[in-house]
């Protein structure tokens, strides 16, 4: 069995789905329409939903026209990140049905079900579809079928409508389009009884009779009393003989997509429905309509499926939006992400998965990017706790210009399960500590956070921060021995004090009599050194220095150093 | 005899035979083990500021915090310094004992109290190293004592312990206050750095005992002395 899953109004839908409820109001997408000649005047409506039809637009209306029927139409234009995330999120729902997917075109994914529990029993992959993409603010039709044609012609006419009444009209414009509607909504009138119900099953049994009165719509989050659990419209035409022939009986030629000639031809012939189309003769379509139509006709007729080409879904998920108004303030930018995290959330529950790690791209006004990768210590899909990763990095950020999209990319990994050993530190909660390293990089500054480490080199102050990420395999008590040092700790000035130091020199020694440094300053009462020092003489960076240990009257240890004719005060043994 | 007698009974045997095992024990009912005995023989208090006084110069307290990064590792445990002026010396420690550290680099007392507020806020690592010894006793004290307060109701509800070094006396809400007055010399520049922090002083000048750590006293004197 396969199945064809179809985002009907694909491209209206993929630019509001990040607005739950919108398409229950008159929304409509203005694109450019081929039928229309003049090229200033082609951009039309092309997708409408059913409140806007309701209202009297139309498809091939100017906006203009259009809200002069309906003045509170809500206009959109297509958005390709939009429509790439909802596309990707397709594929990625179809890859956690089955491995064999077809990315058959926009809004519409091909599934071999052969080998899973829904090959058995397809009626679930409905009530599964419609709970996720219910979800993920998205209106799928599904259409199972012996071959992949069927399937796809069972996904088109399997209605558009769910059990609470949110819901759109069917494919845009064409008038014909039109005509198919009613004359899918006349073929299907409710639940099928007789002959017809051991051929044709029917997902949802609501669909409304021929002639009954448009959908109303309920407000968006308003839910009926009686409201059944989201499902999707499916369609299922079963294997047995002669339910294909039914199923396609009354539908229109036009559903098929074939050439403008060939389908002259079959209406000059009387040939209106696909079900007249399978009933010609085999030999006579080859011999009169070319060997073109001859796999479409035999699938039709229920032949062996076609193979698939094959799609690999993404294997990050990836949200993205490109704002028609630009962003300016922190507020406005976390309210899309968090709607982006909470699509993230749906996706990574079907897939049982969390997120690894978070990459977050900003686009601004005058071209510059912005990239920042956030590792989750922890990985999750807790859409508060990544919120508050991301809001912490933007809190102290600064842009110096307006955005105008941003894309949010996770990358998905299995639940870690790890058994913590009583021996060994570990922390409490890793993706609130994660939130605090941010929060002090931000008070602090970038480098002055983190972990030091040495650097391989005999230069004084010689080190570098690195992000804080203490070793999994940490010693056991009592088995790690220190190394032994000698002397007190340098606490060192950042950077070294300038000094003026007074000496004597006698002969060949030199004796340190006063040190003036800032606040340090008094005569010395002892010194050693000097301690000679060099290094990277092979480099452009080479170093010389000559440094003495010193105390002072009033007591204190320091370290003064003599480098290129200077003195400084590196510090104080403490 | 009754059974708690025979408990105490065992107990004043055992500390007759091991004074040793039962001198060391802190005062505090709940100790923080730093795994350097000097420190471990006061006790830190588990979830309180302890603040460490040291008003002269080369007390050897920078030492002594090198030291407790050192031995964390042996604890073991993670370990937060809080450097109030970016004074830290890398070098002073191992490799090893660097990477179980997190350094944050203050340039001043205000940034060291907002660090020291968000790490104790976290309460993901249980020993914080507070610095401020370096940094100037008047910017030390513009800290105020809602700071010392705020920070020692986070410590407590996060149960980290906090050790605070200071230039003077000001950390009002500290729990335990140990003041280190001796400077060192230059002659002791060639010692072992072990020797060097087992020389320290470090007498408590104040310690505040609240009304569990009272009875829990008073049981261990009657214990002690029956």
């Amino acid at each position: 069995m396969f199945a064809v899953l179809q985002l009907p109004n694909f491209h209206l839908q993929a630019a509001l789905r990040q607005e739950p409820g919108a398409l229950n109001g008159p929304a409509v997408l203005l694109d450019e329409d081929p039928l229309v000649k003049r090229s200033r005047d082609r951009i039309r409506i092309t997708q409408l939903a059913r409140a806007a039809t309701d209202a009297g637009v139309e498809a091939g209306m100017t906006a203009t026209q259009g809200q002069a029927r309906c003045p509170g139409l809500r206009i959109v234009t297509r958005s390709t990140p939009a429509e790439q995330a909802a596309q990707e999120i397709l594929l990625q729902w179809a890859g956690s049905i089955s491995p064999r997917i077809e990315s058959t075109g926009d809004g519409l994914c091909t599934i071999d079900l052969t080998g899973t529990r829904f090959d058995r029993e397809p009626a679930l992959l409905g009530d599964r579809a419609g709970d996720a993409f219910t979800r993920l603010n998205l209106i799928v039709q599904v259409g199972i079928a012996a071959n992949p044609e069927l399937a796809f012609l069972a996904a088109r006419f399997a209605d558009n409508r769910f059990l609470d009444g949110e819901h759109i009209c069917t494919s845009a414009a064409p008038s014909p389009g039109l005509e198919l509607r009613e004359q899918v909504a006349a073929y299907t009138p409710g639940p099928v009884s007789g002959s017809s119900a051991a051929q044709l099953e029917f997902g949802n049994r609501s669909f409304p009779r021929a002639g009954q009165p448009a959908c109303t719509g309920s407000p968006a989050g308003e839910r009926p009393a009686n409201r059944q659990p989201a499902t999707a419209a499916v369609r299922i035409v079963t294997p047995t003989a002669g339910a294909a022939a039914v199923f396609l009986a009354p539908l229109p030629v036009e559903a098929l997509s074939v050439p403008a000639e060939i389908s002259t031809v079959l209406r000059a012939w009387g040939v209106r429905t696909l079900g007249e189309l399978v009933a010609l003769p085999r030999e006579g379509v080859v011999e009169r309509l070319g060997p073109e139509l001859l796999p479409l006709w035999r699938q039709l007729g229920g032949g062996e499926p076609r193979p698939l080409r094959l799609h690999r879904p993404a294997e990050v998920l990836t949200e993205a939006m490109d704002f028609e108004h630009h962003v300016e303030r922190l507020d406005a930018l976390l309210f899309v992400l968090n709607r982006f995290l909470h699509s993230l959330e749906v996706r990574l529950a079907e897939m049982y998965l969390v997120a690894e790690s978070l990459t977050l791209e900003l686009r601004f006004e005058n071209g510059a990017p912005h990239e920042r990768l956030f590792r989750i210590p922890e990985p999750t899909r807790d859409t508060d706790l990544l919120l508050r990763t991301l809001h912490t990095h933007l809190e102290g950020f600064r842009a110096d210009a307006p955005i105008v999209g941003v894309r949010l990319t996770a990358v998905p990994a299995r639940q870690p399960r790890q058994q913590l050993d009583l021996f060994q530190p570990s922390l409490r909660d890793p993706n609130r500590f994660a939130e605090t390293l941010s929060r002090l990089e931000a008070l602090l500054g970038t480098g002055r956070v983190g972990s030091p480490e040495h650097l391989p080199t005999h230069r004084p102050d010689a080190f570098r921060v690195v992000p804080f990420d203490p070793p999994a395999d940490g010693a056991l008590p009592g088995t790690r021995q220190p190394a032994v040092r000698f002397g007190p700790t340098l606490r060192r000035f950042r950077p070294p004090l300038p000094a003026t130091v007074e000496l004597r020199r006698e002969l060949d020694a030199e004796t340190l009599l006063r040190l003036s440094a800032g606040e340090v300053r008094g005569p010395i009462r002892t010194s050693r050194g000097p301690w000679l020092a060099s290094g990277d003489w092979w480099d452009r960076h080479v170093w010389e220095r000559r440094e003495w240990d010193i105390e002072l009257a009033d007591g204190g240890l320091y370290r003064v150093a003599e480098q290129q004719g200077r003195w400084q005060l590196d510090g104080e043994y403490d | 005899m009754a059974a708690s007698e025979k408990v105490i009974q065992l107990r004043q045997l055992l500390a007759g035979k091991f004074p040793a095992a039962h001198a060391a024990r802190p005062r505090t009912r709940d100790a923080f083990h730093t795994c350097l005995p000097r420190l471990d023989d006061i006790g830190l208090p588990k979830g309180e500021l302890t603040e460490l006084v040291s008003e002269h110069a080369s007390t050897g307290v920078a030492t002594l915090l090198a030291t407790l990064v050192e031995s964390a590792l042996r604890a073991p445990h993670h370990v937060a310094l809080i450097d109030g002026r970016d004074s830290f010396d890398p070098q002073s420690v191992s490799a090893d004992a660097c990477r179980n550290l997190l350094w944050a680099r203050c340039r001043n007392a205000l940034e060291a109290g907002k660090a020291a507020d968000l790490i104790l806020r976290d309460g993901n690592l249980p020993f914080i190293l507070l610095d401020l010894r370096a940094n100037p006793v008047r910017e030390v004290r513009r800290l105020g004592s809602p700071v010392w307060y705020r920070l020692q109701t986070l410590a407590r509800h996060s149960s980290v312990t906090c050790l605070v070094l200071t230039p003077a006396k000001i950390v009002s809400s500290a729990r335990l206050r140990i003041t280190v007055a001796r400077s060192r010399s230059l002659a002791e520049v060639d010692l072992r750095r072990d020797r060097l922090v087992q020389d320290l002083e470090l007498p408590v000048t104040r310690r505040r005992e609240t009304a569990g750590d009272l009875v829990a006293n008073e049981q261990h004197d009657r214990q002690v002395a029956g």
